[in-house]
């Protein structure tokens, strides 16, 4: 037994398949690391452009007789249809992914949109492997000024 | 030595010698590639805090405005505190705008030489700036060029900019206004007095909204001469014979003269003040190379779609079971848009018997299919039918029989039996004019409006070639109020995206009617202007009676002629009136004109009441 494992221990063949053994696991780690950084911060420029679309709608609709006069279900859906489309996925804004409230700034201001969204994002790696790549709810907000 | 010797000969470890050659390559590479598109998040979510912080500095240069504190600074904060809302911190300076005397850009312009688009000012501009993050990459880091060859990463920062451009809305009714006349024509009689006429005018007359009248000279364009065959400069007024002249408070032009020499203002013996009538409107009364827009370029309307109902007959027997011995209130049933509505009367059997009367044509989309049923307003009885003709337009319109707001009249023609009209607060569609009338013929007689407004629209039918004009004559009284604000086609209000924006304007004459291309002395027409024949929108006098023009609104003739003759006074409490020639051949007397948002000289601008806002870069 003892002279079996020496004898391993001193084998010269396939030294290539053991080393590559060795670091595939750390290009694998390298390389599914990268994809989710690149992954969860594609994840954060749609959650930004949805918001701002969203905004964006509600500026195009404002003032008395307008869908948007005040948040009503037809200005909170045409919102959404606005996230969606920026997103390029037409059922994002479903439940409470996709949320927007006017009224008074938190400056003092009359009136202020806000709209957010929130996206729950997972990566491919376990959440311990790397810190920026842990399951999290990627969130955005614009918050504009309408009057 | 020799155990250097056995390391070079050893084959043991290559992966891990390639592995740790490779792998900062590697890393390299990928740091790289992930700090650039690091970038371009960081700029997305530049340009979208630079839009919400432009657009939240606008609100606050509207509300400033409104609140009158014109010169008020504070949009910058504003930009500020929003752009810091949504993630990024900039200088006060940043935040600056643009109007047609001002421009507070130059820190903007500093960091980012893109020149600022504003072609509509005045332009809230946002400019956000950001050192990029040096995450992983050093500034030894190297990226491919266009030429495919390495060359190092300078150390970017990344510029975003928003421009916001905001439309102020002034009042209608803006305070006692200092100009009544603004004639847009290229031409050097613009405005034109003839004969014995005279303009008293206790307000200002504005000469040409157009840029270029000066600028019609063989050095810049080729075409030398003025859109009337004259040579440049080309806006003016043109005293036509030694008996006309003028009694006004200054005169606007755009043009570098007032006039043809000989036949303009200043003239101590034809150009007078209108207070006192005796004194010579000096020269420091005239402004020249002073533009006026159009104040109502941007307006629109929206002409109702299809077609009308023109005519209902009764399919006898005439149903059972109404009301009897009455006059009723039918309204017609089917078809797509507001239907029309008559009155007839019942016999003693319950039958529908009378000649029913047209009160409200509607306006369809798709009509009914005859024989249309129809209800009744007290809802008892049914089974009658009627025959419906229709047609593009109510011809023949019996006012004050229907006086109905946002239906298309061929005409509207009001004297002898219908010379007392009241109209109800509305848009009134006018299109094509009829045979006997042009389009709006107010004859002697009393003719009003409510006071919310009203506003007369001169167009065509959708497949006519004939605009409506407006002719107004005889000594009765006429009384109209243009809406102070936007209302719908049938009199309702309209504070946004609305379909017609007449606020402040009685008529409305479609631009694309046939444009009057050149007045000759004579007032009329020239044969260089084939299409207009005698079409000429006029205003003839209604001699002493003071109170027979009360217009609180404005007249807009943007591509034809008004033709002024007879005397009488032309007032209201905002008077306006926007032509492309104006020929006056009587003593008309205007006061209290207002043209709103003019500038220079005569008009005064109208206090702001809101605005609103649009991304222009």
């Amino acid at each position: 037994m003892i002279k079996n494992l020496r004898r391993l221990l001193h084998c010269r063949r396939a030294t290539a398949a053991v080393e590559a053994a060795i670091f595939a696991p750390i290009f694998l780690l390298f390389t599914l690391g990268i994809t989710d950084l690149g992954t969860r911060m594609f994840a954060f420029m749609q959650i930004n452009a949805a918001t701002q679309a969203g905004a964006i709608y509600v500026i195009g609709h404002l003032g008395a007789g307008s869908v948007c006069e005040t948040l009503t279900p037809a200005c909170l859906a045409g919102i959404k249809a606005a996230m969606n489309d920026a997103i390029g996925e037409s059922s994002f804004c479903t439940g409470s992914v996709c949320t927007a409230s006017m009224g008074a700034c938190a400056d003092g201001s009359p009136a202020c949109i806000i709209v957010e969204a929130t996206y729950p994002y997972t990566p491919i790696l376990l959440d311990a492997v790397y810190t920026w790549a842990q399951s999290v709810t990627v969130h955005g907000t614009a918050t504009v000024r309408i009057s | 030595m020799k155990a250097l010797s056995k390391l070079l000969r050893s084959r043991s470890g290559a992966v891990g010698l390639v592995t740790a050659f490779v792998l900062p390559v590697l890393l390299g590479f990928t740091s790289v590639g992930v700090e650039v598109g690091h970038w371009y998040l960081v700029q997305r979510q530049m340009q979208g805090a630079a839009d919400a912080a432009a657009i939240s500095a606008a609100a606050q240069y509207i509300a400033d405005q409104v609140a009158g504190n014109g010169s008020s600074t504070a949009y910058q904060t504003t930009g500020q505190h929003y752009a810091g809302l949504n993630g990024f911190t900039i200088p006060v300076a940043n935040t600056c705008l643009i109007t047609l005397s001002s421009d507070n850009c130059g820190p903007v312009r500093a960091v980012d030489a893109r020149p600022i688009i504003c072609s509509a000012p005045p332009c809230v501009v946002v400019e956000i700036t950001q050192d990029t993050f040096q995450w992983l990459s050093t500034p030894a880091s190297f990226e491919p060029n266009s030429l495919g060859t390495i060359k190092p990463i300078p150390t970017p920062i990344l510029v975003e900019r928003s421009v916001v451009s905001v439309v102020l809305r002034l009042a209608a009714n803006t305070p006692q206004g200092h100009s009544c006349i603004l004639t847009l024509a290229n031409a050097r009689n613009a405005i034109q007095v003839r004969g014995n006429g005279d303009i008293h005018a206790n307000c200002g007359l504005l000469i040409d909204g157009g840029r270029d009248q000066n600028a019609r000279t063989p050095n810049i364009n080729s075409n030398p001469l003025c859109s009337d065959g004259t040579t440049p400069p080309c806006a003016g007024l043109t005293l036509s014979g030694s008996n006309a002249m003028v009694h006004i408070t200054n005169l606007t032009v755009a043009a570098s003269s007032a006039g043809p020499a000989g036949h303009s203002c200043p003239d101590q013996t034809r150009c007078f003040l209108y207070n006192p009538p005796t004194s010579p409107l000096l020269a420091t009364a005239i402004f020249k190379n002073v533009e006026t827009p159009d104040p109502f370029a941007e307006r629109i309307f929206t002409k109702p779609a299809g077609s009308v109902v023109t005519g209902i007959t009764t399919i006898l027997p005439g149903g059972v079971g109404y009301t009897v011995n009455s006059t009723r209130k039918f309204t017609v049933q089917g078809g797509t848009g507001i239907p029309a509505k008559f009155t007839a009367t019942v016999s003693n059997q319950g039958r529908v018997t009378g000649i029913p009367v047209l009160t409200d044509p509607g306006a369809y989309t798709t009509l009914p299919a005859n024989p249309v049923s129809v209800t009744v307003d007290d809802n008892k009885g049914s089974g009658a039918t009627f025959t419906l003709t229709s047609g593009a337009c109510l011809p023949n319109a019996k006012f004050p029989t229907i006086p109905v707001p946002g239906r298309a009249y061929c005409s509207i023609s009001l004297s002898g039996q219908n010379n007392a009209v009241n109209f109800p607060t509305g848009i009134y569609y006018i299109e094509g004019g009829e045979a006997g009338c042009a389009g709006l013929c107010l004859n002697s007689g009393s003719y009003t409006s409510d006071a919310a407004g009203v506003t007369f629209v001169l167009t065509k039918t959708a497949s006519g070639t004939t605009y409506a004009q407006m002719n107004v004559s005889g000594s009765g009284s006429i009384n109209f109020t243009a809406p102070p604000n936007n209302i719908n086609a049938n009199g309702s209000a309209c504070a946004s995206n609305c379909a017609n924006t007449t606020f402040g304007m009685i008529i409305f004459q479609d631009r694309n009617a046939p444009e009057s291309l050149a007045l000759d002395d004579g007032g009329a027409v020239t044969s260089s202007n084939l299409a207009a024949g005698t079409t000429l929108n006029s205003m003839n006098g209604c001699g002493s009676n003071p109170s027979c023009r009360t217009l609180s609104g404005s007249l807009y003739f943007p591509k034809q002629t008004l033709a002024f003759s007879g005397n009488g006074t032309v007032q209201g409490t905002c008077f306006g009136l926007v032509s492309k020639y104006l020929d006056d051949a009587g003593s008309p007397t205007f006061q209290n004109g207002c043209l709103p948002g003019t500038t220079g000289g005569g008009g005064s601008s109208g206090s702001v009441i809101g605005g609103s806002f649009r991304l222009a870069q």
